[in-house]
């Protein structure tokens, strides 16, 4: 459990915009350990998505340190990543988009065996697919079908299934279920569960829906405007949030209980725009404890307590 | 309380490539004056149909089968379109949707898109007009008023956009609102904002509101009454305490431990065997028969009636009704 | 049905049941084809010119190249029925094997100019930057001369004949394929399985065959039909000009221009001539328009 898979360090993603230079990711340092669900929430726009596709090296981070398996993979050339797309697998949000809409289920599947060359011969893969089509709960006259005739759910299930076709040890799930009805996520989740123990994977969810995060994580991290503001045991952060922010989060979640209600509104105004962000803290115009301190100092990520880091000057 | 709008026996159907669809199937509902009645289900259980049908608003191949619409004692149904369009909407009956940005037109400020929902006020000038308008915006709590009615949609962020479309909305005062969505293309904090928003017009206003959604959390958060949809039929109505804690419909009570939050162990999670059933060839009797542990044979060939089990908790479930009957 | 008792005899009947379902999927759009009544009619009429340039020694009564002094300009009758020209040759038999003339060119400048243009529109969507720049730059420049006085040039150029009409007309004409596919690429290129695609890592190459083509390839087929005529009638407005086909090669635009001269003394010649290129262009654009519906059905409101 305690073996580190992923480092990140200092990792910055940038872009430079007709209005100045947009810090998607600006300065991200975590650790995913082998084996564990790591759980990254944040609202839209905060830098989530950029996140895990620099470290998957879909994009091309404008600094930092991705060491995976002790290599530093943050700069590796296009051509080289042929074996790091084996390792890492991704999960989209909406399964009706991340289908090849022109190719059967098979060909979906077979694909990533015949670029890796992972089997011998047409009726090895058959079976792999065979195979896997059945751990998704799905059956074997699937695979002749398009995406278009399958539900969300199974076309979710079927993105899972070429996801782990090669077996890799990391799968980022990036919403996996938001496009999906509830009862629906329920099944996928568990499914994702079973998988994940099954194979022994580690898993790395990003999500807008707390909830989810919180069902699913061992280890969760707060992410805003393209930092993180606090990480730390997902029972810890979610008993006593530290970070203002981390705190009107969480309470701007409906909790489904009719004697429950939000009490006043948890988090004022709206998320900067992440080009020009504000100085020192990022969250200090709607911070309730800002202090002077926090315009022209920006807190770092530190240790506070065994097992949680935060980000804010109230706890340095 | 009196009954603000009530829809009987409504049934409604596409025309499709691939056949028929009954999108509704005899849906029965009451609203009362005052209060927020949630309509919840999952996609293509015919919640946003309802919503559409209620203001006329269905596409070229629905056709209404049967039933009623009576709101404030007319048929709306019965409505041409330029009495719909003169009378019923926006002034009586307005309704929000999912995507604030396709609402909005991009070519247009915020002010001329406010005055022109209110041309049908002949009676007011410019000037009164703007007055209503900066009183409905300032009422959402929209920061600099002034400023943002110059402004273009395009430059609102969502939260501000639905905002806006709430405040055009009440100008109109009508006395029913129908929110299809609302928060689903919103972040959790801007949620929070609008669900409070909508809270004080609540108490404020006094309005009515339908509010169609399949977030059982924001439900619990603002409404009073639950209505459950299922396959093109309601399946349980009752308030919302009741459905949290006495859910009867087998359905119901399913989705409510599918939802994270009210379970939050992994293992906890319900499933529903089984997939929402194709409406272009339905099943036969309770349209959940298949998919239900408790199912009988009566199930499969009888559709079960929307009953009254308790006060105000009414129920489609021959299982449940029976065993009522019964005590 | 599980993996254990899936056999590979029974994997093939399933893998014959998806060939009939593909075939099911062509019929939906033949459905929605035939439904629309100007789809339909203009299939009809593109297929009456097909027969007619296959079977052209049996629908044409005489011979197209005979001429005979005894029978110049007879105004159309029971034994010509559009007439005869100037030579007295048949101005019927003449046209049907000018459609031969007029299908073939059109065919092949759609090859040329689809092929290059769908090409470097696959490259110029797909990989931006400065490719993008430069292959658009070059669609700009050759957009902004008139295209037939450009094509006039180049036919000047190279000289006369079918296989340089081809060169000349394609040399433009691939610029509108390839502005379509790029900005048709430009929006899958943003679409979640292009980068599923990479995510398992597909090769560019890989990912422009296997997933961005067969995705533009709908929007190609309509493009083939709608740029049918305009290759018909720029082909016809070459050899009108005389840098086409070379008389006595029985070509419609050809015909025209023979036809101008008497054009009062013999309308006909002209006229039936101009009627059979409309008839052709107009059923092209019919089939393209349905085609577009039946393809996309979520364009075919307004």
């Amino acid at each position: 459990m305690d073996k580190v898979l992923i480092e990140v360090e200092d990792l910055k993603k940038h872009y430079h915009t007709s209005k100045g230079t947009l810090k998607a990711v600006d300065g991200v340092s975590l650790v995913i350990r082998k084996g564990e669900t790591f759980g990254l929430v944040g609202e839209s726009g905060c830098g989530k998505s950029t996140l895990i596709r620099t470290i998957l090296r879909l994009l091309y981070p404008t600094s930092g340190k991705i060491i995976f398996e002790g290599r530093n993979i943050a700069h590796l050339h296009e051509k080289d990543l042929k074996d790091l797309r084996k390792r890492m697998g991704i999960v989209f949000q909406d399964p009706h988009s991340s289908l090849n809409p022109r190719m059967t289920i098979f060909d979906i599947l077979a694909r990533p065996l015949k670029i890796h060359k992972i089997v011998k011969n047409r009726d090895d893969m058959v079976l792999r697919i065979v195979e896997i089509l059945k751990l998704m709960g799905l059956q074997a006259e699937h695979m002749i079908r398009f995406p278009h005739e399958l539900s969300g759910g199974q076309k979710q299930r079927v993105a899972i299934a070429r996801a782990l076709m090669v077996e890799p040890e990391i799968l980022f799930l990036d919403e996996p279920t938001s496009a999906l009805d509830v009862s629906v996520q329920a099944k996928i989740l568990k499914l994702l569960d079973k998988v994940k123990k099954q194979r022994n994977l580690t898993y790395f969810y990003i999500s807008h829906d707390i909830n989810l995060i919180r069902v699913v994580s061992d280890r969760i991290a707060v992410m805003y405007l393209g930092k993180i503001v606090e990480l730390g045991e997902k029972d810890l952060v979610f008993q006593k949030p530290l970070h203002p922010y981390t705190n009107g989060l969480f309470r701007s979640v409906p909790i489904p209980d009719p004697d429950v209600k939000i009490e006043k509104i948890p988090l004022e105004g709206e998320v900067p725009s992440p080009v020009n962000p504000p100085s020192g803290c990022r969250f200090h115009p709607r911070c309730e404890f800002a202090k002077s301190v926090c315009k022209g100092k920006e807190p770092k990520l530190m240790k506070v307590e065994d097992g949680r880091m935060v980000a804010c000057h109230l706890y340095q | 309380m009196g009954t603000l709008l009530e829809i009987r026996d409504l049934k409604v159907s596409f025309d499709t490539e691939e056949g028929k669809v009954e999108a509704l199937d005899g849906v029965n509902l009451k609203v009362k004056e005052g209060e927020f009645h949630a309509l919840i289900g999952e996609t293509g259980c015919g919640k946003t149909v309802t919503g559409l049908t209620i203001l006329g608003l269905l596409d070229n191949n629905a056709k209404i089968e049967n039933g009623q619409v009576i709101y404030k004692g007319i048929d709306l149904l019965k409505l041409t379109e330029k009495q719909l369009q003169q009378q019923i909407r926006g002034k009586e009956i307005t309704m929000i949707f999912q995507d604030p940005s396709t609402s909005l037109d991009p070519i247009f400020t915020i002010e001329e898109q406010m005055l022109e929902a209110l041309e049908n006020e002949l009676e007011l000038t410019k000037e009164e007009k703007l007055k209503i308008i900066t009183e409905e915006l300032r009422k959402v709590k929209l920061p600099d008023v002034e400023e943002l009615l110059k402004k273009y949609p395009h430059q609102l962020s969502g939260g501000m956009k639905q905002r806006v479309m709430i405040a055009m909305m009440l100008s109109c005062r009508p006395s029913l609102l129908i929110a299809d969505e609302p928060t689903t293309a919103l972040d959790v904090s801007t949620q929070a904002q609008f669900l409070k928003i909508l809270e004080d017009l609540k108490r404020e206003t006094k309005i009515t509101a339908i509010y169609i959604t399949h977030n059982l959390a924001v439900v619990s958060e603002i409404c009073d009454t639950v209505s459950v949809m299922y396959a093109g039929r309601i399946v349980e109505t009752a308030s919302l305490k009741e459905i949290f804690l006495n859910p009867q419909h087998p359905y119901t009570y399913k989705l409510l431990h599918s939802v994270l939050g009210i379970e939050t162990d992994i293992e906890q999670l319900q499933e529903i065997p089984g997939s929402v059933p194709k409406l272009i060839n339905p099943p036969s009797g309770c349209r959940f028969h298949p998919r239900c542990e408790e199912a009988k044979d009566i199930c499969k060939t009888k559709i079960p009636k929307l009953q009254e089990i308790s006060d105000g908790h009414f129920v489609a479930c021959h299982k449940r009704v029976m065993e009522w009957t019964k005590c | 049905m599980t993996s254990e008792d899936l056999s590979y005899e029974q994997l093939k009947k399933e893998i014959k049941r998806l060939k009939r379902k593909r075939s099911s999927q062509v019929n939906l759009v033949w459905k929605r084809f035939t439904k629309n009544r100007l789809a339909l009619i203009g299939f009809i009429m593109v297929s009456i010119v097909i027969f007619m340039a296959i079977f052209s020694p049996i629908v044409s009564p005489y011979d197209p190249y005979k001429t005979n002094p005894l029978e110049r300009f007879k105004p159309p009758s029971m034994k010509h029925i559009l007439g005869t020209d100037a030579l007295g040759r048949d101005v019927f038999s003449r046209l049907v094997y000018g459609s031969r003339i007029a299908l073939e060119i059109g065919a092949l400048i759609v090859l040329f100019e689809g092929m290059i243009g769908i090409s470097l529109g696959l490259i110029s969507g797909y990989f931006g930057g400065v490719v993008d720049k430069v292959i658009m730059w070059l669609v700009d420049v050759l957009r902004s001369f008139p295209i037939v006085v450009l094509a006039l040039a180049i036919a000047g150029i190279l000289g006369q004949g079918v296989i340089n009409v081809v060169i000349a007309l394609g040399t433009v004409g691939w610029t509108s394929y390839a502005r379509m596919v790029r900005s048709k690429v430009l929006t899958i290129k943003e679409l979640d399985y292009i980068e599923a695609a990479r995510s398992i890592g597909e090769s560019n190459l890989s990912i422009i065959l296997r997933y961005v083509f067969p995705n533009v390839l709908p929007t190609v087929i309509v493009m083939v039909y709608l740029m049918m005529p305009t290759a018909l009638i720029a082909s016809a407005t070459l050899s009108f000009l005389g840098l086409g086909v070379q008389p006595p090669t029985a070509d419609w635009g050809s015909i025209i221009a023979e036809g101008r001269m008497y054009l009062l003394k013999a309308p006909w010649i002209s006229t039936s001539a101009g009627f059979f290129i409309m008839f052709t262009v107009l059923g092209f654009n019919f089939i393209g328009d349905g085609l577009r519906d039946a393809l996309d059905p979520t364009s075919r409101r307004n």
